[in-house]
């Protein structure tokens, strides 16, 4: 089996990304073949085109020199195309075997021979030494179970091409090394293997090629064997910088990005000790500390599956942390809910700005006063409490008018674009007040306008004394606001750095976070030690001072 | 996404659509299964407005529609759906009739004022009980509400037929209400009651708890985008319970305005069909308060039509029950897919 896929570009009108423009990805039979890329630099994307879940806006595909063009997963199973997605959905109260056997082509409306059908999958099963039981009831597996038990329903499709998107990043080292092995075992039998991830070390220990992608396009492809982490770190992030001026538009922009204050008061506004989170879904967090100090701009970086996305939850309410403590302006906030943590002061825009920070189908004031309206009242004495209407719509017009846009209070959001709305939240979070903003990933689908809005609202913002916390998985950006970053790794503080004011000294930590963040060249195992989880705050608030095992780590890089 | 910038316009044409073709098929069906289309016509669309009986006939059925809509209403504004509406309607007018034929010692108003509120907190008890139950068990509000109210249905009917039965006479049905025992008629004879008047006040007291209140403004939020909720600090699945609390309520308070105001009896099978056409109603009005007057009107009118027309000139009885259903389907239609979307 041959596959190439050409000048792959994908657009999605729905929220205006370009994910991929002209990507290229060449798969041969009987290899294993990485393909790693920064967030959002359209890995998963190009794998869903090849595996018939998206359709691609332009490009070529070819299997074995054949132009092709699925419209879903089942064209693209026909030709032996398969993809076991991250968290992989099997039918709950099916059995192994009667998930595998699902959409096998056999006789319609015969009744399915159980005998059969669970023989066939527990021979393929044990002939691969998958150690699955044909009998468990799906929901019972544990997720690297759903996994081979995914990747066993290829096989029985007669598959040739498996995809894999970021397995590891849901499994304990032990089990990833099994995964390993099998995989070895399908490339000798012939079969085309293509890992998502991100994840350097790993990859480069199983691959045979690696392709990497950035902002939707084919930077290289290397042989596994000739190339290094620190090539990969360096084709992955873009070590020529004007990538970071082309995102702004103009080339002087660097300078006129807010800095935040350099004096260090001795009480920090938020303080985290010691943060556990364990949670379904989510990396979990393991003894988590650090503390942001008022009127600074502290950035939290991390890839997916980091623990950044948890860690974000948990700092603003969204769950509850096992143990540890999150205190805010000095009241404890851990584990309260996300109404405590705005009353203890803190305004928050979220990641997931469409589902959460929003009510599509109603009219556009009401997500925009969903703060405000607790002010907003006539009465306070009696129920029900009426609205002071006036005030609510002067309050919306003024969010509406500083976030430059022009459009009815009672349209609903949903008519609204995706930037727009970005805007508007921006605007309404900038509006609060608050003396702590919790950022994350504020520059995902904000267009030229937004991130001016977003620069003038943090200039204004921090000119009033305020105090930013900063979720990203993009680099440039943690550097172009920061004064102060810590890097996050597999739920745990990897480094902590203290971010000189000069944005020309700036562009040289680049090199150092990005790859605490993928992990170049270290592994946790020799990171972890007992004196640095015990660093707490204490080993926080010193800043500038990578924590010991990263120090290590950075020396055996190089 | 760009689409339906216009809100209420948007959600009008929708309905009107809708209802418009259900009358165009009307005509059509009656043109061609009459005997005599033209008095059949006439008698289906004038029918209902030609007398003051009529009028206050087809008035009192637009009060039954409105707290009955209201309720579905309510529970759609709150991000749940009431398929019970039948079953709480029987079950409040049940609660009320009992209140009603006992304590005779008591003064006429004040046993109607229990009677309400028995019928009030019956509904209330079975809606809240779903709430609770989609709350704290997961189990889909849609289906415990259906259930609960199927399950409940053969009780009433034997209570009405056993304990209850006025055993004078031959219907399957209560004994008449004491002459203060009823609600106030304002046409006599027709069945046009105070309740008219209620129904008004409470769909104008629902709209402004909705849009002008903080719990109304939450509970439409809840309603709509349960993780937005969350974000600002109030969790939806409390408003959940609020919302079938209250669509289960004003069921139950349709089934004291039926058997206080309409009928002045409980008879078996009473609501028949009240509780779906509150479904119908609310559909058209798209589950806006003030909206719910002209759809329970034109829905009201249809059916009085219907009806009419049915002993007027001969339409016969299928007929009339195929084109409300006609009318059902259609407003079904075009709405329930985005009802299922939420999640």
């Amino acid at each position: 089996m041959e596959i190439s896929l050409r000048n792959v570009s994908k657009y999605f009108p729905s929220n205006g990304v370009q994910a991929l423009s002209g990507a290229e990805f060449h798969l041969r039979a009987g290899e294993i073949h990485a393909l790693i890329g920064e967030n959002g630099a359209g890995k998963s994307t190009l794998m869903h085109i090849l595996a018939g879940h998206l359709e691609m806006s332009t490009g070529e595909l070819q299997v074995d020199g054949i132009p092709r063009r699925f419209r879903s997963p089942a064209e693209a199973l026909l030709l032996g195309i398969g993809m076991v997605r991250q968290h992989p959905a099997l039918v709950p109260g099916f059995t192994c075997w009667e998930d595998a056997l699902m959409g096998l082509p056999g006789p319609v409306l015969f009744p399915l021979d159980a005998r059969l059908g669970r023989q066939r999958f527990q021979e393929l099963s044990d002939s691969w030494g998958f150690d699955l039981d044909g009998n468990a009831r799906t929901e019972t597996l544990t997720i690297s179970q759903r996994q081979k038990a995914s990747i066993l329903t290829l096989l029985l499709h007669g598959v040739q091409c498996v995809i894999l998107d970021e397995p590891t990043a849901v499994l304990t080292p032990l089990e990833t090394e099994r995964l390993f092995a099998l995989l070895r075992k399908l490339r000798s039998d012939g079969k085309a293997i293509v890992l998502i991830s991100h994840k350097l070390e790993e990859t480069l220990a199983v691959a045979d090629r690696i392709t990497v992608l950035r902002q939707g396009k084919t930077v290289a492809t290397r042989s596994g064997s000739e190339t290094g982490p620190e090539e990969l770190t360096a084709l992955m992030f873009g070590q020529d910088f004007e990538g970071i001026k082309s995102l702004d538009g103009t080339g002087s922009e660097p300078e006129t990005w807010p800095l935040a204050l350099y004096d260090s008061p001795d009480e920090p506004l938020l303080r985290v000790e010691n943060l556990s989170v364990v949670q379904n879904d989510l990396v979990n967090l393991r003894g988590l500390s650090f503390s942001v100090n008022p009127g600074e701009i502290m950035g939290v970086a991390g890839v997916r599956d980091s623990g950044l996305e948890t860690l974000e939850l948990a700092v603003t309410g969204f769950i509850k942390p096992l143990e540890g403590q999150i205190s805010l302006n000095k009241k404890n906030v851990g584990g309260q809910g996300t109404l405590a943590f705005r009353k203890a002061g803190a305004a928050y825009v979220s990641a997931d700005r469409l589902g959460r920070a929003l009510a599509l189908k109603l009219p556009i004031i009401d997500s925009l006063i969903v703060h405000s309206h607790r002010r907003l009242i006539k009465n306070r004495r009696f129920w029900p409490r009426f609205l002071d209407l006036r005030a609510i719509h002067s309050w919306a017009s003024q969010i509406l008018k500083t976030s430059g846009i022009k459009g009815r209070l009672d349209s609903p959001a949903e008519s609204f674009s995706g930037g727009m709305l970005q805007r508007l939240i921006l605007a309404r979070e900038f509006a609060e007040g608050a003396p702590l903003l919790v950022l994350a990933e504020p520059s995902w689908g904000l267009d030229a306008s937004g991130t001016v809005l977003l620069r003038e609202g943090l200039t204004e913002y921090l000119k009033r004394g305020g105090t930013v916390l900063l979720f990203s998985t993009d680099v440039d950006e943690l550097l172009r606001l920061c004064s102060r970053i810590m890097v996050i790794r597999d739920g745990r503080n990897i480094l902590e750095l203290e971010i000189p004011p000069d944005q020309g000294q700036r562009q040289t930590l680049k090199g150092r976070i990005s790859a605490a963040m993928v992990g170049t060249g270290i592994s946790i195992g020799d990171l972890w030690t007992p004196e640095s989880a015990g660093g707490g705050p204490a080993a926080a608030t010193s800043g500038g001072r990578a924590l010991d095992g990263t120090a290590v780590g950075e020396g055996e890089s190089q | 996404m760009k689409k339906a910038g216009k809100g209420l316009p948007g959600a009008l044409w929708g309905s009107l659509i809708s209802l418009g073709s259900g009358i165009v098929l009307i005509g059509l069906l009656i043109a061609f299964t009459s005997d005599n289309p033209g008095a059949t016509l006439l008698s289906f669309f004038v029918g209902p407005w030609s007398s003051p009986w009529f009028i206050g006939n087809t008035l009192d059925m637009v009060a039954l529609f409105l707290v009955s809509a209201l309720g579905v209403a309510l529970a759609f504004q709150g991000g749940t759906f009431n398929l019970g509406g039948e079953g709480q309607i029987y079950i409040g007018g049940l609660g009320a009739t009992v209140v009603l034929l006992s304590f005779s010692s008591l003064p006429g108003p004040v046993s109607l004022i229990l009677a309400a509120l028995a019928s009030l907190s019956l509904g209330a008890l079975m809606g809240g009980l779903s709430g609770l139950l989609k709350r704290f068990a997961q189990a889909d509000e849609l289906i415990t509400s259906f259930l609960l109210s199927a399950a409940l249905t053969p009780v009433a009917d034997y209570l009405i037929a056993g304990p209850l039965r006025d055993k004078s006479g031959s219907l399957l049905a209560s004994p008449r209400f004491a002459h203060d025992r009823l609600l106030p008629h304002l046409l006599p004879p027709s069945s046009l009651s105070v309740s008219f008047i209620w129904a008004i006040i409470l769909v104008l007291m629902a709209h402004i708890m909705i849009h002008r209140t903080e719990s109304g403004y939450r509970f439409r939020i809840a309603g709509s985008s349960p993780e937005f909720a969350r974000f600002g600090g109030f969790p939806a699945p409390s408003y959940w319970v609020y919302a079938m609390t209250a669509s289960g309520a004003l069921h139950g308070l349709t089934g004291f305005f039926a058997v206080a105001g309409t009928y002045g009896l409980c008879h078996q099978g009473f609501p028949g069909g009240l509780g779906w056409s509150g479904i119908a109603v609310a559909l058209i009005g798209r589950n806006e308060p003030l909206a719910l007057f002209p759809a329970a009107l034109i829905f009201a009118w249809l059916k009085a039509g219907s009806d009419g027309a049915l002993l007027a000139s001969g339409l016969q009885f299928e007929t009339s029950a195929f084109v409300q259903a006609i009318i059902l389907l259609l407003v079904t239609v075009r709405y329930i897919p985005k009802l299922r979307r939420r999640p």
